[in-house]
């Protein structure tokens, strides 16, 4: 077996909102795979992506899989730099309690400087 | 007498804009889907026509509606809906 243990630092981001199409869901799961190779995975949410962060989604209803129950278990696979805008959360008139507690609130220009200090980013 | 359907996120989709261009009096707004999004959005706080949305689209993504103009109904009552009104468009 050949030495392949390069860590990366890799910043994904989620766009899309939940349920509607399974861009989220599609991100989450990269980020979960990515971990598994040791990867250092960052998460950030803005725009519609911010509508992921929201605590008590209740998805029976609608006969989905609940989403913000894939975000619960990132913390667990070693994923905890989760990030979300809080100039998107304003805009869609989300208040930072409704978030969930394990995502940090930050402002655009952070969010910005994060975006650029990654080499490798991914989108969804 | 219309009832116009979103289902998608007016941040995102110039949907619900187009269809307020498009509505009359005596017309009706249903939020479903991704649609629901736009609860909180000012131009459904500011839409002279009912507005209805689908409960369980909302708890689905951990959404409220504190809205008294705004009607939570069932997918049920949906199918209800559409036969009050002459027709109906999917935006």
């Amino acid at each position: 077996m050949t030495e392949n243990n390069q860590t990366h630092d890799i910043l994904i981001l989620q766009r899309q909102a939940p349920y509607g199409s399974s861009l989220g869901r599609e991100g989450i799961d990269y980020a979960l795979t990515s971990a598994a190779y040791d990867q250092n995975i960052s998460v950030l949410f803005l725009g519609d992506g911010v509508f992921q962060t929201l605590s008590h989604q209740n998805s029976q209803g609608i006969n989905l899989k609940n989403h913000g129950g894939a975000l619960e278990v990132l913390p667990l696979y070693d994923i905890e730099n989760l990030f979300v805008v809080e100039e998107d959360l304003i805009e869609r008139g989300i208040s930072t309690e409704q978030v969930m507690k394990s995502i940090s609130i930050i402002s655009r220009s952070k969010s910005n400087e994060m975006i650029h200090a990654h080499k490798k980013i991914v989108g969804f | 007498m219309i009832l116009h359907v979103i289902s998608k996120s007016p941040y995102e989709a110039s949907t619900l804009s187009q269809c307020l261009l498009s509505t009359t009096h005596g017309d009706g707004i249903l939020l479903m889907q991704d649609g629901v999004y736009g609860i909180n959005h000012q131009s459904i706080k500011n839409a002279p026509h009912p507005i209805y949305v689908i409960g369980d689209d909302l708890a689905a993504r951990g959404l409220e509606n504190n809205h008294a103009k705004i009607k939570s109904i069932t997918y049920d009552e949906f199918v209800e809906l559409c036969v009050q009104y002459e027709s109906s468009i999917s935006w």
